[in-house]
């Protein structure tokens, strides 16, 4: 007896109830899940706009500032968070680069084939991208961008899966033999946040490493940056990276 | 005889299960303070920022009474821009004695200290003082220090 009234139901019927049902349920789902920032959190969404430039004209390939980051941050040996490369370029136009030991030593005379028409020496680090792709890749989300756009790694959540390392087109990142997590250049943090200027930046006796905010115009990175003139590693990637390279010629990649 | 929606009934108990399952094993696995900034654990910046510091800044020497005198030569001469912790290492814990070890206090006095920066390489800029070994007061195979003729605080020399 219940069956047959059931059927009397027409199809059309049932469609629309269904219809309706889905509709009423999917937007229901849609509802945003809250945040759970609170007042003081929300104020610590920095107006700073943090960046670091490089000067390739300044630098003398010393690696006073590879050694200041490895005292600093107990940066394992063979690994790098900043290193140094040298170029050197033939008038035949033959480009010769090195880096050993990241440059920590500073460098030994090289000979290369030919005379040298041009030299210098690039360093390079994290470049704290604000398009990051090692954020975007991490599967735990140990791999975060900080209110003040620093792109840090959290040691408790990593899990060691190395896919930020292959996700970095600049080869800033590394696994940590000792943590057996991923590690990175953080622009010292916690240096910054005590006031104090990054390692590598104190190191440097040239003033080729500036590091400051350019919302402040008392910094002197704000004195001296210059966006026409001033280019970046790789920028086809897309990755809109927050270190600049003044001078840098097309031979560095 | 059944009900004729107990199918439907019982599919719609089965997935408040699955939901109720899935709402207290999220709020076991998640951290705490996940989500206060952003995606990530929001104490993971507390920690990073906690870290302790190896070097200091020049402020602390030039405004102590003991390197006083050698800060104001440095500053009066061509190797201001260097900074005291470059050449006599990492000197946050100084004085706090908090590791107080003599041999921590050392500084290289050898020729290899000064070459990594002024030795003569050409990726260097030509503007910069440069010096090729060999050819810098080395007579008869002695190799001098640096500092025999030149203060390190202000080396230039006249």
């Amino acid at each position: 007896m219940e069956f047959e009234k059931m059927n009397q139901q027409s199809r059309r019927d049932f469609l629309k109830k269904f219809i309706q049902g889905s509709t009423a349920l999917s937007v229901v789902l849609m509802y945003p899940v809250p945040s759970f920032s609170t007042e003081k959190d929300k104020k610590k969404k920095a107006n700073t706009n943090y960046v670091y430039l490089v000067d390739i004209g300044k630098c003398i390939g010393c690696g006073k500032c590879v050694k200041a980051c490895r005292t600093e941050n107990n940066v394992p040996a063979d690994f790098f968070r900043t290193w140094v490369e040298r170029y050197l370029i033939s008038f035949q136009h033959e480009v010769f680069t090195d880096s050993p030991k990241g440059g920590e030593e500073g460098f030994q005379p090289k000979k290369i084939k030919g005379e040298v028409e041009k030299g210098f020496y690039v360093p390079k680090l994290c470049n704290h991208c604000s398009n990051t792709p090692c954020v975007q890749v991490c599967p735990v989300s140990a791999s975060y961008k900080s209110p003040e756009n620093f792109i840090l790694v959290d040691k408790e959540r990593c899990i060691g899966c190395g896919y930020c390392v292959q996700a970095c087109p600049y080869g800033s990142r590394y696994i940590s033999p000792n943590s057996h997590t991923a590690d990175k250049c953080t622009w010292c943090y916690h240096r910054i946040t005590k006031g104090l200027q990054n390692a590598c930046v104190q190191a440097c006796p040239r003033e080729a490493r500036l590091f400051g905010d350019l919302n402040n115009s008392k910094s002197k990175v704000s004195k001296v940056f210059h966006r026409e003139n001033l280019m970046v590693l790789k920028p086809h990637l897309m990755t809109n990276p927050q270190t600049y390279y003044k001078d840098m010629a097309a031979e560095v990649i | 005889m059944e009900s004729p929606t107990s199918h439907v009934k019982r599919v719609f108990i089965l997935l408040l299960i699955i939901i109720i399952a899935g709402v207290i094993v999220r709020s076991m696995l998640i951290p705490e303070s996940f989500g206060k900034y952003g995606h990530y654990r929001g104490n993971a910046l507390q920690e990073e920022a906690a870290r302790e510091v190896t070097f200091s800044e020049q402020e602390k020497c030039s405004s102590s009474e003991c390197h006083e005198m050698n800060f104001l030569i440095k500053d009066k001469g061509k190797h201001k821009p260097v900074v005291c912790e470059n050449c006599h290492g990492a000197f946050a814990f100084h004085p706090e004695e908090k590791r107080a070890d003599p041999n921590k206090f050392t500084i290289n006095r050898d020729r290899s200290l000064c070459l990594t920066c002024h030795r003569k390489e050409p990726a260097r800029p030509k503007d910069f003082p440069m010096i090729v070994e060999l050819e810098h007061y080395v007579e008869g195979g002695e190799k001098p220090p640096c500092i025999s003729c030149h203060d390190p605080h202000s080396p230039s020399m006249g």
